[in-house]
């Protein structure tokens, strides 16, 4: 007889394959019994190979598990064995079984039936997680392949369309080369940037030695300011050197910046030893030449650059409410005058300001390159977004290596469109640009910098927004510095104005609108109340004042810095002057209501703590 | 005469639990018992009597057990159990009404008395 038996590969014989089909029960206690291996059950049986064949097919097509097979196996092994000895030939047997395709299906599904209930419900969760993975791969897949087909185009360059004014300007016309060419011949400034120039600093001789010994450059500097138009081209280079075709707008480099900073040191230093030297028309020419480049700062609209305008514009308050507090007679009355005017006017005149148009370029500049565009404003991230602003911020708790971009199909979905961010980012500018037009005594807690406060202080939120949560600056301190600045300068006008009532009455004046309209245009505000700016004649001497931020008059009386609770390095002007929302009565008593200083904030004359 | 596969779905589970009325039997002498004792009509493939068998069986109206034959061969045998037996009462009133039905719509005829021939 022909029997599978007899096919039987004598490697199942091993005694690996004996361990492999023995029940783990059984190898438990020692013994080798290969019950699970079902062609040496067939074989062992002895059938027909027609039979043997239909049986093995029939039990390999059924697919269930082992235990349940070897079952199906035994049972069809005896049926096929009763019906020989019932005198059944093989072909009859085989013939009356059916079609083994069927058959397989229908005890498949019968047999699963007989499972045990958990047996099931695992089965059925096994499925179920089963499904979910796949459905989870095929999502990622369709999500890669949308991010990574998504095209990109870089619509604008936003750094040529910047520099377009200044390229405007004939070469010949512009400033920012001798500005270049002084401060390449310039040697390094002896002391730190930051600390503004003074007589009664202790880098003073140091600088006072620097200057004069350097008026070379000083004077290329100044001759430099007498140039209408900076002009200055802002460019990027890429690690090569090689200037790039349209780079990203946020490493715009600003040589301007650094350049305009220590020029205005130049003329700070100078204005003052001009002043002890008796030399009109030098202070007054560096006072006029901080002007000027203060425009020229302004020129570039950076908000970097209009923030070191405002500094050389508070340098230049500062040197001339210094000169008329100590040398009070240096400056000639046409000079005062033609000071004043230059004052008044510089950036256009009215409240100083701080322009938000730069941001707005940074950020939609990196919206084109971090996401993808649609042809109608909307677009999905690209896949290499992560790895891209990993180096300006945190985007913890993902990584931002060039594995970032596989995470990308399955954080995307998280990620706010293209259109989304847009709008939320307008949407916080315009609010921060419309809260830096109002005055100290108009200003609330900024609603701007709360939403950009609460979009960065949870996660979900900043990695939906990335690109704001990132890029997207603190802008409430610039627009602050305008508003302090201003007030300088309003009170440097009036410090000015009454030095020529001074001169012309021999007597100060009962009230500043004694100096109105022939020595100012009106009494500029006290940025604090909205009110005129105070003034009060103290030992002989005037005195012009803001309430500060305590928003009560102290009669002048600058902030007591020993009185600071917590303890503060700061000066009594700047305690004074930053501003703190309004005092609210039904929140002073809570810990976290804000301690204000008690005092005045003095503008004129100055207060050197 | 064979029987629609759809009829035979329904009084397949039946015959097999009518069979299993009078005591255990196994797979091979089931085919066989139905196929003599129904003159052939109710015979089925082994393909189809050993789902059905596994079917009954995950029901609970059967249940099986392996036993060591006379001849020495094991066997898996199939009994009644309680849950079968109220199954099979229950499927057999149903099959009665059919008939009935059947019978009184004259589908069926009634079987004839004793010693009347048929015409």
């Amino acid at each position: 007889m022909s029997a599978v038996a007899t096919n039987r590969p004598a490697s199942r014989d091993r005694l690996i394959f004996r361990v492999l089909y023995t029940p783990l029960f059984d190898l438990a206690r020692g013994r080798v019994r290969p019950k699970m291996d079902i062609q040496r059950l067939i074989a062992d049986a002895d059938l027909p190979e027609p039979l043997a064949r239909l049986t093995l097919e029939v039990v390999r097509r059924t697919r269930l598990c082992v235990f349940e097979r070897v079952d199906v196996a035994a049972e069809l092994i005896d049926h096929f064995q009763e019906g020989l000895d019932a005198g059944a030939s093989s072909t009859d047997l085989v013939d009356r079984f059916g079609n083994p395709r069927d058959a397989a299906r229908l005890i498949r599904r019968a047999k699963k039936r007989t499972r045990p209930f958990v047996w099931r419900a695992l089965d059925t969760f096994g499925r179920g997680v089963l499904l979910l993975i796949t459905l989870c791969i095929l999502l990622y897949v369709v999500q890669a392949i949308r991010l990574h087909t998504a095209s990109q185009v870089l619509q604008h360059n936003y750094l040529r369309e910047w520099n377009a004014l200044a390229l405007a300007i004939p070469e010949a016309e512009r400033a920012w080369p001798l500005y270049h060419a002084a401060s390449i011949a310039a040697p390094k400034w002896p002391t730190h940037r930051g600390s503004d120039p003074h007589p009664g600093s202790i880098h003073w001789p140091k600088l006072t030695a620097f200057v004069t010994e350097h008026t070379d450059i000083l004077d290329q500097y100044r001759a430099a300011t007498t140039v209408a138009s900076l002009g200055a081209i802002l460019t990027s280079t890429q690690p090569t050197g090689e200037p790039e075709e349209n780079p990203v707008f946020l490493t715009v480099l600003l040589p301007q910046a650094t350049v305009l900073r220590e020029a205005g040191q130049y003329f700070v230093v100078d204005t003052y030893l001009a002043a002890q030297a008796g030399d009109a028309d030098r202070a007054a020419s560096n006072l006029t030449a901080l002007l000027r480049a203060a425009e020229h700062a302004y020129e570039i609209r950076l908000l970097i650059s209009d923030l070191i305008g405002l500094r050389l514009i508070n340098q230049a308050c500062v040197v001339l409410d210094d000169l008329l507090a100590d040398h009070p007679d240096v400056l000639s009355d046409s000079q005062l005058v033609d000071l004043s005017h230059r004052l008044a006017t510089v950036n256009g005149g009215g409240d100083l300001r701080v322009r938000f148009d730069s941001e707005h370029a940074v950020v939609n500049d990196l919206l084109q390159r971090l996401y993808s565009d649609d042809g109608h404003g909307d677009g999905l991230p690209r896949p290499d977004m992560l790895s891209t602003v990993a180096g300006s911020g945190s985007i913890a708790p993902f990584p931002g290596g060039r594995w970032s971009s596989y995470l990308m199909p399955v954080l995307s979905p998280a990620m706010a469109t293209r259109r989304e961010v847009a709008d939320k980012f307008d949407r916080l500018l315009s609010r921060c640009e419309l809260e830096s037009r109002q005055t100290l005594w108009q200003r609330q807690p900024s609603v701007a910098e709360r939403e950009l406060d609460a979009l960065k202080s949870t996660r979900f939120e900043q990695f939906r927004y990335l690109p704001i949560s990132i890029f997207m600056p603190s802008l409430v301190n610039a627009s602050l510095s305008a508003e302090y600045v201003t007030q300088r300068r309003d009170a440097t006008l009036v410090a000015v104005a009454l030095q020529l009532h001074h001169r012309r009455h021999d007597a100060w004046p009962a009230t500043l609108d004694d100096l109105v309209p022939h020595l100012l245009p009106h009494v500029p505000p006290d940025r604090y109340d909205g009110q005129a700016i105070k003034y009060r004649i103290v030992d002989g001497q005037p005195l012009l004042y803001s309430i500060g931020v305590d928003r009560d008059d102290d009669s002048g009386r600058a902030v007591d810095l020993s009185t600071l609770r917590p303890v503060r390095r700061t000066s009594s002007t700047r305690a004074a002057r930053t501003w703190l929302p309004p005092k609210d009565e039904k929140t002073a008593h809570l810990r976290t209501a804000p301690r204000y200083p008690d005092g005045d904030w003095v503008l004129w004359p100055i207060v050197r703590d | 005469m064979r029987i629609e596969r759809e009829l035979m779905r329904g009084a397949g589970p039946v015959a097999v639990l009518k069979l299993l009325e009078r005591g255990e039997m196994y797979g091979y002498q089931l085919v066989d018992a139905l196929s003599q004792r129904s003159d052939g009509v109710l015979a089925m493939g082994q393909s189809t009597l050993y789902p059905m068998l596994y079917n009954l069986e995950a029901k609970g109206w059967i249940a099986a057990r392996r036993q060591r034959a006379e001849s020495g061969r094991e066997r898996r045998y199939y009994r009644l159990t309680e849950r079968g037996k109220r199954e099979l009462a229950k499927q057999s009133a149903q099959w009665q009404a059919v008939a009935s039905a059947m019978e009184a719509l004259g589908v069926i005829s009634a079987p004839a008395p004793a010693g009347e021939v048929p015409a």
